[in-house]
């Protein structure tokens, strides 16, 4: 079942074109991941997708539901995390939370349980969610904030950068509990990286993105065949080397 | 649940901020008390020395002025008005203050430390009694007021008011009419009150109200504390600027505004959940601020020496009191309804704040204009202006109060609540377009 549907996005800030025809498709139980370089609408196709942002032409669905006609109903089936998205500090790692949840839940009682997931995901010690979160490591506040996203169970989790600026092993947790979150509950994830190598061990399929057009998509074994590279950071620019020398 | 998601998250988030809450509650609270007992303390701590040099040497006063001279017998007998006036002069400056050291000498070389100095002249009884319509002199007393570099203190100024009002007294009650009397004899004039011919025109004052009714001197002493008032919105809406900020700014300044934006709460629910919790900001720091005005309106009843407490004629009215508190609950939900579109498009706390403070510069120029003004009699097109400013009709009600003209009290305090929910409108609106992602004071969008 297809999940995300783009077709033909485009996105013109000012006199900027940030997205030129932007095309794939996210299915069911994936996690697909949108990598390119700075500057080449990674984040822009996400904040479409989570609603922030209105394209300038071309459509965007979730569900079948498009985002520009009833943005209400696309924001029950998502979650979105933003890159160096932090949580609020005044705030215990409980209480961010309960916070999150009481958005997502009517019933306490779900919101009890969305809490445990939460906790459950945050990795955090009953000390820890106790106390405020200004004390707690940038490590510490990004699982908080993945635990936030992932706990209210989206059908479709939005990941921007979900391990920019943490340590090895803090990214290794974080990967750890996204891939989790997919196998245990079938939803999807869309996720945008830099990192290649977390890239390659998360996603399902990912597609190449440069100067707001998608270069190549597909399963990361499969690119890497495809332009004879050794890893997917190679497969990366020899894709974006071939589509420059195309244009 | 979601709008009380935000409530509950807001009103944590603001329990924990220290500086916030000071600003809001604790500043209100103690500010005019403070200043209440400060004024106290520059009265009554700061001890006034005054020395009366009473030079007069005094004479005979003739038959004719048989009778009392301020309580003291007079007639047919050597006097010294100097003595007399310099005694009475210690009797009332005691009985005004208790921190006011009264001194009389006979000389000039007597004279070592003074704030306030009072010279009687050596032929000041000679003048004065100079019953004989062709040596009719004015007596002069010289009274000298200390100034230094830290300029006057309020007990001095108090005392040296007093101590003229005293003099004045004297001259124009019991010295003026004395002499029109004698004048009057020298003309075979009897009958004729000696006031008549002193004030021929009597100029009669009276307050009333747009009814013409009289207005007693409380209901006027209601009116100036009623404007006296009005200052308190300069800093109970001031807390109402760091806070949206904080709250709305904030959250895109730490990066948690998008993740609330892309979850299912609606904008209406977020800016009214945040409008929310400014309410009850706005409760805690009006409570704040009416028992700070009780306690400083209190402090100066209770506190100041007769005199001060005639300059500072305040009235402690329940009604006014309880319209004081629910104008500032309004007037920090307008404050924040104001800020909020500002607070929305910027890129962080600080620059909210500074623009916050501005647009709060507005309402609060028209506070201090209503003072002085009537905003009733401005120029048309200044008055639209000024009636798009929900604070105006702040004042308004608070004036329609003070007239008891109940059906625009009501009016505009509707007024006020529906020109606050335009300003929110405009905020949700705000919320509901890209801008609020894409900032537009200086951020830079990321691909």
């Amino acid at each position: 079942m297809t999940v995300v549907e783009v077709r033909d996005l485009r996105k013109v800030f000012g006199k900027k074109e940030a997205l030129r025809g932007v095309t794939f498709e996210v299915k069911e139980g994936e996690i697909f991941g949108l990598i390119g370089p700075n500057g080449a609408g990674k984040t822009t196709t996400l904040r479409i997708i989570s609603t922030l942002l209105k394209p300038t032409s071309g459509t965007v669905k979730v569900y079948g539901v498009d985002v520009t006609e009833k943005p209400e109903e696309v924001r029950k089936m998502i979650a979105y995390l933003p890159e160096e998205s932090d949580i609020y500090l005044r705030l215990t790692g409980y209480e961010n939370l309960k916070f999150y949840a009481m958005i997502y839940f009517n019933d306490p009682k779900e919101v009890e349980e969305a809490v445990k997931r939460g906790i459950e995901i945050s990795d955090l010690s009953p000390e820890d969610l106790k106390r405020l979160t200004k004390t707690y490591s940038k490590g510490m506040r990004r699982r908080v904030a993945l635990a936030r996203t992932l706990m209210v169970r989206p059908k479709l989790a939005i990941l921007d950068e979900p391990t920019s600026g943490l340590d090895v092993y803090s990214a290794i947790k974080v990967r750890n509990v996204i891939k989790r979150f997919v196998q245990e509950t079938g939803y999807s994830v869309i996720l945008s990286s830099h990192n290649m190598l977390e890239v390659e061990y998360l996603c399902d399929r990912v597609a190449f993105i440069n100067k707001g057009r998608i270069v190549n998509i597909g399963k990361p074994q499969e690119l890497k065949e495809m332009y004879n590279a050794k890893n997917l950071e190679e497969a990366f620019v020899k894709a974006v080397e071939v589509s420059e020398v195309a244009a | 649940m979601q709008l009380k998601a935000i409530v509950w998250k807001e009103i944590k988030d603001l329990s924990r901020d220290r500086k916030t809450l000071l600003t809001a509650i604790i500043m209100p609270a103690l500010l005019l008390p403070l200043m209440g007992l400060l004024l106290i303390a520059a009265q009554k701590t700061v001890p006034v020395y005054v020395v009366i040099v009473n030079e007069d040497k005094g004479m005979n006063v003739p038959s004719m002025l048989t009778g009392s001279f301020l309580g003291v017998p007079t007639g047919n007998q050597s006097m010294n008005y100097g003595s007399i006036i310099a005694n009475y002069i210690k009797k009332v400056l005691e009985k005004t203050s208790s921190n006011v050291h009264v001194k009389i000498v006979k000389s000039m070389k007597e004279v070592k430390r003074y704030d306030i100095l009072v010279v009687i002249p050596k032929n000041f009884t000679s003048t004065l009694v100079a019953f004989v319509p062709e040596n009719f002199k004015q007596a002069i007393v010289k009274v000298y007021l200390r100034t230094g570099p830290s300029g006057l203190s309020m007990g001095t100024t108090t005392i040296f008011q007093t101590i003229i009002s005293t003099l004045n007294t004297i001259s124009t009650k019991v010295m003026a009419p004395q002499r029109v009397q004698l004048l009057l004899a020298c003309c075979n004039v009897t009958n004729v009150s000696p006031q008549a011919v002193l004030e021929p025109i009597k100029v009669a004052t009276e307050y009333v109200n747009i009814y013409g009714q009289r207005v007693s001197m409380k209901e006027l002493s209601k009116i100036m504390t009623s404007k006296l008032l009005l200052f308190s919105i300069f800093y109970v809406s001031m807390p109402v600027v760091a806070f949206i900020s904080d709250s709305i700014a904030g959250e895109r300044e730490r990066k948690t505004l998008e993740t609330l934006l892309a979850s299912p709460i609606s904008r209406k629910s977020l800016i009214f959940g945040k409008f929310g919790a400014t309410i009850v900001l706005g409760i805690l720091a009006a409570v704040a601020d009416m028992v700070g005005l009780v306690l400083y309106i209190y402090i100066l009843q209770n506190g100041l020496t007769v005199a001060g407490a005639q300059a500072f004629s305040l009235t402690l009215d329940p009604g006014l009191i309880a319209m004081h508190g629910f104008v500032m609950l309004l007037v920090v939900a307008a404050t924040a309804a104001m800020i909020m579109p500002v607070a929305s498009l910027s890129d962080n706390v600080r620059s909210a704040q500074s623009l916050g403070g501005f647009i709060q510069m507005i309402p609060l120029l028209i506070i201090f204009y209503a003072m002085y003004g009537n905003i009733n009699a401005l120029p048309p097109t200044l008055e639209i202006f000024v009636r798009i400013i929900p604070h105006t009709y702040a004042v308004l009600a608070i004036d329609a109060l003070l007239k008891n003209k109940w059906i625009d009290v009501v009016i505009d305090v509707i007024l006020m609540m529906i020109i606050t929910f335009v300003y929110l409108l405009i905020t949700i609106k705000i919320f509901e377009s890209e801008y609020i992602v894409t900032g537009s004071l200086g951020k830079k969008r990321r691909g």
